[in-house]
């Protein structure tokens, strides 16, 4: 009997229909796109800033101490004759760097732990080994985050390495918590018994098999937790404990003008918005993204 | 607690709801606490002379570090002083400051309270404010009113608190001028200015918390109107307030409770950033002042206290949590 | 069945005038995301009559559910209302305010969903779930109330009511939920009831037990029911009437004897040769192609997978036309029957010979559970034989296949494959053996790797086991498989989310047969699938396992399925075998009682009676 399968709307049409991209769902979604246009602002302030500023950051005595916008000084001077303006173009690439470093960091040794946990759940016999990670992320989930780091600061002093190595010893359990849920999910799945089935590698099932399926939530995650690790290096540096001085670091910056706020607003308000559109534009792009991965979250529920 | 009294309350443990689960997490917090406290311990005193330099400054001889050494017994095992110190701790004393020369305990306990009251205010304040505005939202999910606030949740959740503070103290204290830019006046300024001097933190720390319980709770009621039992409930012609409350509601009260427990959690650490907006006289500021004065028996006083208090807040919203499910609650 | 059978009323053909329910000229359709609309349902006319039980049949996607809700005067959530009245008793439900329906909701109409797990409050008490219709539409009260939930949960046999109402709904079974969901909508005596699959999902025993049931309590009320289902052989055993849906539209309807034993729409009659059937066992037949995604217009919306078709199919909407005993049917060609090809094909017999695989005292235990989950399993499989397991959830099937395919290590017991014993684990078997036995899973979705196009899927397998193809060996012995499993070349670069269930599982069938099996492992393949698609892919398994002479071990929760396609078959039921022996002898004399209520618990279609010329 042959029947041909290929009638009717089961046939396989020569144009293609895919499921759009996760680079198409951001762009496609108002929130996403404003996060990329604001991102990609604040990404060109900070990148080409130093190159476009008129004075040194750091030159003490440019001008008079706290002196009002002028034509010299667009945004006035601090408390030490620095120009503003200046120090606000060179203060960017802290409050981006560290955090990227710190996630970086926490994705490399939470996230390999994760799924080192999530992949020996089905090989018999290291199923131990899963446990004790998930117990040690559990241990470290318990403990209160900003305590934590400034107790590390305390210990082991001020600087940005200590603070970076403190942020990345809190967000490590965190991202491997997620990373481990993804992995399982896949870890779990009939493709990777089956692949088992067929006696692959690990190797083989690590690279082929599950990397391109967490890509996506490696992402998704590695943008949430840049918006979090922003807000909390910018706030160590606020208090003190990150960035210390001359640097320009717009949370240190902040610190510092913040006695000033009367008589030089503009020395707190500037890199405040800095801070601001940088971590609004990472958040409107992490939402997207979570919207990308569990698309059924925006369905409509009924009117009362 | 005497050992007699701990079998007696466990006996009457025994049998209540969800017996098991109230001893594991008291288990773990109280594993937590410990850690919390060596990890404490450990990075502030590992190192005798750190203490000492921290102490006494850099201008000293290395004669007088030794000295300072054997006097607080710096020189004993980790492991005694670290017991010491919990014991000390445990009892209520953390020793006195060798930077300000004044018992950590007497100079800790009045920010304490001054730190307890602003975390109150917010909270009593933030919460009802949350759940009130997040089931208006979903109430009107996708209008116009539902899509503004969230984008105003939107774009407050994703500012740190010190930008937040700072554009209240810009507009409020600078621009304005209605209320001190600063809440030094705790210290010593009239009942009128003690009130204004929490104006701004409260409304910070809503500000900050609100948005996003507000923001988790609005998707977990959605989701439960999206769900089938709540269209089973419309199809049964319950009457709207009803089904908003029993159907829609209390199935998402585990979300919105563990937001909440976030929340609080939130209120004790997140203090420290926004006292320091403030020049608040709390524990918070306290505790930054003594990192970077090297004021090392202070920051662990404070970091115990705080620490304990978070842990004691997650027990309790995770048995709370726990009360409200009805897996753990039935039988 | 004739318990069930007691469901149907006397209400005779052919009187209309007593209609409770008259939905009229009904269209519906989805907002898409682009703001356009994407109609579903499509001039639908229904009437249900006084006690009467009138099903609803049709594939999925076919709008049943949607009408279904519509017939209530809901409006889902993103679904608009194009045009058309529901008229219950003198008023038009489409046009009655919220308001105004809440009073009828619950009251005079009800409705039951599918998945109970799902429809039931998680987060309140039963007694409080069934009360909250009580006290709203009857003012009931105190006592009254109480004796009134109690009463209800007793009459669903819900064990130990006056102590049930005070658990919450994850304390009870599957099938107790959906009890408990009956009970809740009929609490308020409803003339008339929308069931919406209430029984799928559920093992074929609880299901016929809440069959039953639900034939007693309707007979016993009164009320009048719209009974939706994808069962043709079910709707045929419950319901007096029968409406048969396609792409949003009726294209059927008459009694249930009628539309079972005399089908006059080509798609109907396709449904039948699709069902397996216990009654006449040999090979059922597919429907090519799938439904259309919503409805069509200018044309028979069957025309392009229908085998009658002709110009005028599509060249202008069928019209519903009305023949002997108000049987009603929307097709041109509905008197000119076509032949129905002879299905009945000879099963594959064993090929004798020492048993390519032997298993002997197999038992496994899951992590982190007490008792094992198979105990003590022997069986034979021979060349080119076809053997069925059938049990129901959680009677170790699946695990048993996983354990013969290496992936979860026996706790004890052996397994013998071409007389010598496989190693616990696939890493410790041997590359040949791995490729001898293959293992095709449940779900396409689960087993086949997202990022992977097909052409990936497909050549792994030849690169392991049939290492010296070379390059161009291997595109034409990928073209060769998909030649076999009937798709187009063109699927070579998609990947599995641009394909479809069944299209789906095709691949997977062919990655299995790449490797030129002896064994071929099959758990539950086809149960995600609709019954036309289920039957192409019978239909394409059976041929390739002949052909190939390949040893199958087909797992299935269908009795009809396995009937049809093992020459002996296995009854497992919580991890250990009831009964086996040749399938036709273990069918028709069951020795074991469990063996019997399965074969009770299935519904059959008589017969069919499809004229050939």
């Amino acid at each position: 009997m042959s029947v041909n399968y290929l009638q009717g709307s089961d046939a396989i049409a020569p144009g293609r229909v895919r499921t759009p991209g996760l680079w198409r769902t951001l762009a496609a979604s108002g929130g996403g796109r404003i996060g990329l246009g604001l991102a990609a602002a604040m990404v060109a302030v900070i990148a080409l800033g130093p190159s476009m500023a008129p004075y040194s950051p750091t030159q003490i005595g440019l001008g008079l101490p706290n002196d009002p916008p002028s034509s010299a000084f667009l945004f006035g001077t601090d408390e030490l004759g620095r120009d503003i303006l200046s120090r606000f173009l060179f203060g960017g690439r802290s409050v981006v760097l560290m955090p990227l470093a710190a996630v970086t960091l926490a994705m490399l040794v939470g996230g390999g732990l994760g799924v080192l946990g999530a992949y020996v759940q089905v090989r018999p016999g290291l199923e131990w080994l899963d446990r004790l990670i998930s117990s040690l992320f559990d241990l470290a989930l318990a403990l209160p985050p900003l305590l934590l780091a400034l107790v590390l600061i305390a210990g082991f002093g001020t600087s940005p390495l200590v603070m970076i190595l403190a942020v990345a010893v809190i967000f490590a359990p965190r991202t491997g918590r997620i990373l481990r849920g993804a992995a399982q999910a896949v870890v779990t799945s009939d493709y990777v018994a089956a692949a088992q089935a067929r006696g692959e590698s690990v190797l083989y099932i690590l690279v082929r098999e599950l990397l391109p399926n967490i890509a996506a939530t490696v992402i998704a995650e590695f943008t949430l937790r840049m918006t979090w690790a922003v807000i909390f290096v910018a706030a160590l540096s606020f208090l003190g404990l990150g960035a210390q001085p001359p640097s320009s670091d717009w949370g240190l910056m902040v610190a510092q003008a913040r006695s000033f706020i009367t008589v030089s607003p503009l020395g707190v308000a500037a890199p405040a918005l800095g801070i601001a559109v940088l971590s609004v534009s990472l958040n409107l792009i992490a939402d997207a993204l979570a919207r990308y991965l569990d698309p059924a979250s925006g369905k409509p529920g009924v009117s009362l | 607690m005497t050992a007699k009294k701990i079998t007696e309350f466990l006996a009457h443990l025994r049998g209540a709801p969800g017996q098991r689960v109230v001893l594991s997490r008291l288990g773990f917090a109280l594993a937590t606490l410990l850690l919390m406290s060596l990890i404490t311990f450990a990075a502030t005193s590992i190192a005798p002379e750190d203490v000492a330099r921290n102490a006494l400054g850099r201008e000293v001889t290395q004669g007088q570090v030794e000295l300072f050494i054997h006097d607080k017994g710096l020189d004993r095992p980790f492991a005694v002083r670290y017991a010491e110190w919990l014991a000390g701790a445990a009892t209520g004393d953390f020793g006195v400051s060798a930077v300000t020369g004044r018992d950590v305990r007497a100079d800790v306990m009045p920010r304490l309270g001054n730190t307890v009251v602003l975390a109150l205010l917010a909270l009593v304040i933030g919460v009802p404010l949350s759940l009130g505005v997040a089931v208006y939202m979903a109430l009107r999910m996708g209008g116009w009113q539902d899509v503004s606030l969230l984008a105003g949740t939107t774009v407050l959740t994703a500012l740190p608190e010190f930008v937040t503070g700072m554009g209240l103290v810009l507009l409020f204290g600078v621009t304005l001028g209605w209320l001190p830019i600063d809440s030094t006046a705790l210290l010593f300024g009239s009942a009128f200015d003690n009130l204004s001097a929490y104006v701004l933190p409260v409304t910070t720390m809503v500000l900050v918390t609100a948005p996003y319980t507000i923001r988790i709770a609005r998707s977990s009621i959605c989701e439960s109107l999206a769900s089938a039992h709540t269209r089973a409930a419309i199809l049964n012609g319950l009457s709207r307030r009803r089904i908003l409350w029993a159907y829609a509601v209390l199935p998402a009260a585990t979300p919105i409770i563990n937001t909440l427990a976030l929340n609080l959690v939130y209120l004790i650490s997140g203090v420290v950033v926004i006292e320091n907006v403030f020049n608040f006289p709390g524990i918070g500021r306290r505790l930054v002042e003594a990192i970077t004065t090297g004021d090392t028996y202070t920051v662990q006083a404070v970091a115990l206290l705080m620490g304990a208090m978070f842990i004691i807040i997650n027990l309790a919203a995770d048995l709370m949590a726990a009360y409200v499910n009805p897996r753990l609650r039935a039988r | 069945m004739g318990e069930i059978g007691a469901m149907k009323s006397t209400v005779s053909a052919g009187v209309a005038d007593n209609a409770l329910l008259r939905i009229s000229d009904l269209s519906l359709a989805y907002a898409t995301p682009g703001g356009a609309f994407n109609e579903v349902v499509r001039g639908v006319d229904l009437t249900l009559r006084r006690g009467e039980v009138l099903g609803l049949v049709g594939e999925s996607g076919c709008g049943k559910s949607t009408t279904a809700l519509a017939a209530m005067g809901y409006r889902s959530p993103g679904v608009r209302v194009l045009g058309g009245q529901v008229w219950l008793g003198g008023t038009d439900l489409m046009s009655l305010p919220l308001a105004e329906l809440r009073t009828i909701w619950g009251r005079k109409a009800a409705f039951v969903s599918q998945q109970a797990n799902l429809a039931l409050n998680p987060s309140l008490r039963i007694g409080q779930q069934i009360a909250d219709p009580l006290r709203r539409h009857m003012g009931l009260r105190g006592a009254a109330l109480l004796r009134r939930q109690i009463e209800l949960l007793r009459r669903v046999e819900i064990p130990d009511p006056e102590r049930a109402i005070r658990r919450y709904p994850f304390e009870f079974s599957g099938g107790q939920q959906q009890r408990i969901a009956i009970a809740v909508a009929l609490s308020c005596e409803p003339e008339l009831l929308i069931l919406d699959e209430p029984t799928t999902g559920l093992d074929a025993t609880t299901q016929a037990h809440i069959s039953v049931l639900l034939g007693g309590l309707v007979r016993e009320k009164g009320v009048s029911v719209i009974y939706v289902s994808h069962d043709l052989a079910l709707l045929h055993s419950i319901a007096d009437r029968i409406a048969v849906m396609y792409a949003g539209q009726i294209v059927e309807v008459g009694t249930a004897r009628a539309v079972v034993t005399a089908a006059l729409h080509p798609y109907t009659r396709a449904l039948m040769l699709a069902a397996p059937s216990l009654e006449r066992p040999g090979m059922v037949s597919g429907i090519p192609g799938r439904p259309p995604s919503s409805t069509v217009k200018d044309a028979c919306a069957f025309a392009d997978r229908c085998s009658q078709v002709r110009d005028a199919c599509i060249s202008a909407d069928v019209p519903l036309t009305v023949s002997d005993g108000g049987h009603v049917v929307r097709c041109l060609q509905a008197n000119e029957r076509s032949a129905a090809a002879s299905l009945l094909r000879p099963l594959s017999p064993a090929i004798a010979g020492e048993p390519v695989l032997a298993v002997r005292g197999l038992v496994c235990t899951h992590r982190n559970a007490s008792a094992p989950t198979i105990r003590h399993i022997d069986l034979d499989l021979r060349r080119g034989e076809t053997l069925g397991i059938v049990g129901e959830s959680g009677s170790g099937k699946s695990t048993l296949l996983r354990a013969i395919a290496g992936l979860l290590p026996p706790t004890a017991g052996s397994i013998e494959f071409r007389g010598e014993t496989l190693a616990a684990t696939v890493s410790g078997r041997p590359r040949a053996q791995r490729g001898e036995l293959q293992m095709v899973f449940q779900n396409p979705d689960s087993s086949l790797n997202p990022r992977h196009t097909v052409r990936a899927i497909l050549s792994r397998p030849l690169r392991l086991f049939r290492e010296g193809l070379g390059r161009s060996g291997e595109t034409a012995e990928i073209e060769r498989l998909l030649d076999a499993v009937q798709l187009p070349r063109l699927v070579l670069d998609r990947r599995p989310s641009e394909l479809s269930g069944g299209q789906k599982q095709r691949i997977a069938i062919a990655r299995a047969f790449a490797a030129r099996p002896a064994v071929l492992l099959c758990d539950e393949i086809t149960s995600a699938l609709d019954v036309s698609v289920q039957a192409s892919i019978l239909e394409l398994l059976g041929e390739l396992a002949a052909q190939r002479g390949v040893a199958t071990i087909f797992v299935s929760h269908d009795l009809a399925v396995v009937r049809m396609l093992a020459s002996r078959t296995m009854v497992m039921r919580h991890g250990v075998v009831l009964e086996s022996g040749p399938t036709a002898e273990l069918f028709s004399a069951p020795r074991h009682d469990y063996t019997r209520t399965l074969l009770a618990a299935v519904h059959d279609l008589p017969r069919c009676e499809v004229p050939t010329q």
